[in-house]
């Protein structure tokens, strides 16, 4: 029997073109599993204790990360304020998209809201050249409290005031926005067909 | 206990600051100014106190540039003798060191035990001296930032109406800046246990005049990027008293020069964040006073493990 031998040049124009039908293939099943996974960060997000006091707003009361009030009064934030709905329409907005193919090699880049990016989108009320996000990683001071006395018994409900005196309470500071945003990128560079 | 990194690291980032502004700046005014007779119970009775209408007085004499500057000058003047005339009409002079002549850079103020012949000065005199001062005093503090915005802290004008007094000594005033480092954490950078070390240290600036405070804010921006020197704890240049430690400075004290000695161990400003208190809380908590706040994270790397 004789050997078939295959020309060079032909492997390479099949393997320049495997990326090309791969493509077809995986892109819709890539999509479906990071969609799985996009899911899986805003249920963190959401369900975060961070998250949930400040959707509960003055609701939350006593809070896990103020001594004294809630985290939503301690921050500054008025009565109507959705701080957190900024962060999740930005944290929706991650999407896988294609790039391009190049031999068998398919290229895919996830797109998603940088920490700076979210910092940046989130002010806290009396300092908005600082973010309250990363307020809640690093610190926070107390101020916030103070734009709401002297109004319907605190707008906002956490900053009351008795005898010119605003109520004292500290801040723990915890690990929130990064740590969502470390597992989800854990879990997407792992993502396999 | 022996001084840690941390300490180092606040001593390098003070004397950075301090010198930064002054420099970049112009933030100080020269003065010719009356030293008022005050009493000082933290002192030895032997010492006659003197205190001028403002604190602090600059110490850096590397300040001067060779170029005049906005202000006329060539650059601050750093107080190293005084004048005075006694009450008969005989004048005298005092240089820093001799008659047991003290400067305390950081209260404004002078002590002494006697003239230059070693004769006790007795009291009443008048004083005076040239001296630069701060456009704003330079603090370190561990008070949070809520207790420094709402703390009502005496104001020490560098100009308008000004205090026929001596400025009393200890009090912080302002204009000022605190700063306090609040988190440091070590991260992993190289095989070989090589670690960066991210510090956020914070500044409260606090001031009656806002021109002051956009200077402040815009001159700290623009420190990203920026490395220092590592100074060691131990080679702060005031004593206990606010004089230039001798010892260590004898020729004075010269930020350029220990910087330009210690050059090869740089801490690095990797972010800064500025931002100014809203008008509500300030109006509420304390009119009057104008206040910033300014976020530095501070990297270096170093092999804590092995040190």
């Amino acid at each position: 029997m004789s050997n078939v031998v295959v020309p060079a040049g032909a492997i390479d124009i099949v393997y320049q073109q495997t990326g090309k039908f791969l493509r077809k293939d995986i892109e819709s099943r890539l999509i479906k599993e990071f969609e799985v996974l996009k899911r899986e960060m805003l249920s963190d997000f959401d369900n975060h204790p961070v998250t949930r006091e400040l959707e509960q707003k003055t609701g939350a009361d006593p809070s896990s990360f103020v001594t004294v009030g809630s985290l939503f009064g301690f921050i500054g934030f008025e009565k109507n304020d959705e701080p957190i709905t900024i962060v999740r329409e930005m944290l929706k907005t991650s999407y896988i998209a294609f790039i391009r193919t190049k031999g068998a090699i398919v290229d895919f880049k996830v797109y998603y809201p940088s920490k700076e990016e979210l910092f940046d989108a989130t002010p806290l009320p009396y300092a908005t050249g600082r973010s309250w996000l990363k307020g809640i990683e690093t610190g926070l001071s107390g101020l916030g409290r103070y734009l709401n006395v002297e109004s319907d018994n605190s707008r906002s409900g956490g900053g009351i005031q008795g005898k010119g005196q605003v109520r004292s309470g500290k801040f723990k500071n915890t690990k929130y926005i990064s740590e969502i945003l470390n597992n989800f990128l854990i879990k997407v560079n792992k993502l396999k067909l | 206990m022996k001084p840690q990194f941390q300490h180092n690291l606040m001593t390098s980032f003070f004397l950075f600051y301090d010198n930064y502004l002054q420099k970049n700046g112009e933030a100080f005014k020269n003065k010719t100014g009356i030293f008022y007779q005050m009493t000082d119970d933290r002192l030895s009775s032997d010492y006659s106190v003197y205190s001028s209408q403002y604190k602090q007085f600059i110490f850096d004499s590397g300040l001067h540039s060779g170029v005049v500057n906005s202000q006329g000058t060539e650059g601050p003047i750093v107080i190293d003798k005084i004048s005075g005339e006694r009450e008969n009409g005989e004048s005298f002079e005092i240089a820093r060191g001799t008659s047991g002549l003290t400067i305390d850079y950081d209260n404004g103020r002078v002590f002494f035990t006697g003239d230059d012949s070693g004769n006790v000065p007795g009291d009443s005199l008048s004083l005076s001296g040239q001296f630069g001062v701060k456009d704003f005093n330079l603090y370190m503090t561990n008070q949070t930032e809520e207790d420094l915005v709402i703390e009502k802290f005496k104001t020490n004008d560098r100009f308008g109406a000004i205090s026929t007094t001596g400025v009393e000594p200890y009090d912080q005033v302002l204009p000022a800046i605190f700063i306090t480092s609040e988190s440091i954490q070590n991260e992993p950078f190289a095989f070989g246990g090589l670690d960066i070390t991210k510090t956020n240290v914070k500044a409260v600036v606090m001031t009656t005049d806002l021109y002051c405070l956009d200077c402040v804010l815009s001159l700290s921006a623009d420190a990203q990027k920026r490395s220092f020197a590592s100074i060691d704890f131990e080679d702060f240049p005031t004593t206990e008293f606010g004089d230039i430690k001798s010892s260590t400075y004898p020729t004075g004290y010269s930020y350029n020069q220990v910087e330009s000695d210690a050059s090869d161990s740089l801490f690095h400003i990797e972010t800064v964040g500025v931002s100014k208190l809203s008008d509500r809380v300030r109006k509420k908590v304390n009119p009057g006073i104008f206040v910033g706040f300014i976020d530095f994270e501070i990297h270096k790397y170093r092999s804590p493990r092995a040190e």
